[in-house]
């Protein structure tokens, strides 16, 4: 019985010692300022400066119900650990994106003002995302929600 | 507690920039004002301007100074620095330039003056010249009426010779004159013509009309041209007005493509005036050519040597060598004293005085005669001076016999003299 256990103990170790990935860290993948990207008829925005560019339809659906008013430029900015936060004007909520294969995935949705923002916009406070809104208190956002200055 | 101050820190510091202090607003502003700036620079057209200018991008770098490390991000690979020191770079560049514009500015108005004051003085020189010319032809004709012959420079009509030169003096003058108009004209504009703005091309058409730039060019040609028609000239005079020549085609082959360019969209008269121009240069080199040939052989005629008559460099050396074969050989058979006399009379008179002096250097300039060509010329002078001597005189044998007689007549006077006894006193 002893005997078995050791075995097993040994290959369990063997085999994670086998899938074990490489992980290089630390690594910051925030960006300075936001981008403000203007959304074309096919409801694309690209970032020449970062070089990326992504269908941002499906995002204008989940926010307003409706994929067909695009006309509003959309605000990004990426924080340390690599998560993507989206919003526009008139959005109710701030979107939380990480990156997958070949597209984003939506991570969180924080609901910052039900009536929406009349000018939204981000900066790099890292490791926070503050969020500033006309004469509103600025929150700062991680990806789980607002760390400070409003409801979380 | 480390994270809880930073949070706190970072909520009051938003709550206190608010909107207007969103980081993306901030880089756009900046980028904005820096755009403007720069747009201010590349307007501007007094230095006085560039000093205001110089003040915003200092206020832009005090206003900006607290964002630096978020401008240095945003902007990379440009940083807040390198973007105020471009600005600055390029104010300085611009204030090095107007400060150059200006100055030309104001030897461009200097030169303003300078093309009027010119243009006046070409006027007052061309009416003088009309009349100076009309004299001497009337003068000319007078003679022609008196000798036969319009150019015989044998004749004592100073008044003539004095008009003729300052008709000469003037027509230099005026030619100079105009080389300084055709000059000040276009050194403002001392790139290509085609390079040239429209509205640059219009203002120099303006100006060469306004001061009759192709005109008085054209109407001095025509002048030089008459000159020579009723002038007998000497070498050293053709040498002078082949030098004018010279010059003057020397300045229009600068200024005639100009011109070309300039009126190249222009009337069909000017272009067909321009073109008269290199017809008149081509007139005047050919008249100062057959000038040169009638005032030498005038010259050989009225010292009444017989060269015979040339109308070309060549003919000009084969009859003059012709000449001094025929002086060497003697073939006319003559006495030795005639021969001296015509020798002494053609070295004293033609070859020193017109051909060493004035002809041969001007030929040899105008390209008529070779270098070659005047050392065999030479040669032969040598034979022909080598061939002849002076006539023995009697003068000196009868002075030597007088002087024998007187000398002889003294020594028996004194021998004479010495020999006589004195008589003896009683």
């Amino acid at each position: 019985m002893q005997r078995t256990f050791f075995w097993c103990v040994l290959c369990s170790f063997l085999f994670a010692a086998g899938c074990s990935t490489l992980v290089l860290k630390p690594a910051d993948f925030s960006w300075p300022i936001e981008s403000v990207l203007k959304v074309n008829d096919n409801g694309v925005v690209q970032d020449q400066r970062h070089s990326f560019s992504v269908n941002v339809k499906g995002l204008f659906f989940a926010e307003t119900k409706d994929s067909t008013n695009i006309k509003v430029p959309v605000r990004i900015i990426r924080d340390s650990q690599g998560y993507y936060f989206i919003t526009a004007q008139k959005f109710k909520n701030v979107y939380v994106f990480e990156q997958t294969v070949g597209g984003l995935k939506l991570v969180n949705t924080i609901l910052v003002k039900s009536t929406g923002m009349e000018s939204p916009a981000m900066n790099q406070r890292s490791p926070y995302i503050q969020l500033v809104n006309e004469n509103d208190a600025p929150l700062l956002l991680t990806k789980d929600g607002i760390e400070k200055g409003g409801k979380k | 507690m480390k994270r809880i101050a930073l949070l706190c820190a970072l909520v009051l510091g938003g709550i206190c920039f608010a909107q207007d202090n969103s980081d993306y607003a901030i880089v756009q502003r900046f980028q904005a004002t820096t755009k403007q700036i720069s747009k201010a620079i590349e307007a501007t057209s007094s230095v006085q301007e560039c000093a205001s200018i110089s003040r915003r991008i200092e206020d832009l770098g005090k206003e900006f100074q607290q964002h630096q490390e978020l401008l240095d991000k945003a902007l990379y690979p440009d940083s807040y620095a390198s973007i105020i020191n471009d600005l600055r770079a390029k104010l300085a560049l611009r204030q090095r330039d107007l400060t150059t514009i200006e100055h030309q500015g104001g030897q461009i108005q200097e030169l303003e003056v300078r093309i009027k004051e010119l243009s006046a003085q070409i006027d007052a020189l061309t009416a003088q010249n009309e009349k100076l010319m009309s004299d001497v032809q009337r003068l000319s004709q007078n003679l022609k009426k008196l000798t036969g012959d319009l150019f015989s420079s044998a004749t004592p009509l100073d008044s003539l010779q004095q008009l003729v030169v300052k008709l000469r003096n003037g027509l230099q003058e005026r030619d100079a004159l105009i080389t300084s108009l055709l000059d000040s004209l276009f050194l403002q504009y001392d790139k290509n013509i085609e390079q040239m703005k429209e509205s640059d091309k219009k203002e120099l058409v303006s100006k060469v009309e306004r001061y009759g730039a192709l005109s008085n060019v054209k109407r001095s040609l025509q002048d030089n041209i008459t000159f020579v028609e009723i002038t007998n000239l000497k070498g050293a005079d053709a040498q002078e007005i082949y030098k004018q020549y010279q010059r003057l085609q020397s300045v229009w082959n600068s200024v005639g493509p100009k011109l070309t360019a300039l009126y190249s969209t222009g009337k069909q008269q000017k272009k067909m005036d321009l073109q008269s121009v290199d017809s008149l240069f081509a007139q005047w080199n050919l008249k100062i050519n057959s000038a040169v040939w009638r005032s030498l052989n005038t010259l050989f005629r009225e010292k009444d040597f017989s060269v015979i008559e040339f109308n070309n460099g060549n003919e000009f050396v084969s009859n003059l060598s012709a000449f001094l074969e025929t002086q060497i050989k003697n073939k006319a058979d003559e006495s030795k004293e005639t021969r001296y006399k015509n020798f002494t009379k053609f070295n004293e008179q033609i070859w020193i005085p017109e051909l060493q002096l004035g002809w041969f250097p001007t030929l040899l300039k105008m390209g008529e005669i070779t270098e070659t060509q005047k050392a065999d010329l030479e040669e032969k002078f040598e034979k022909w001076k080598s061939s002849v001597e002076p006539a023995s005189s009697v003068l000196p044998v009868v002075l030597i016999i007088v002087v024998a007689i007187l000398l002889i007549v003294l020594i028996a006077w004194y021998w004479r003299q010495r020999n006589t006894p004195e008589p003896e006193e009683s």
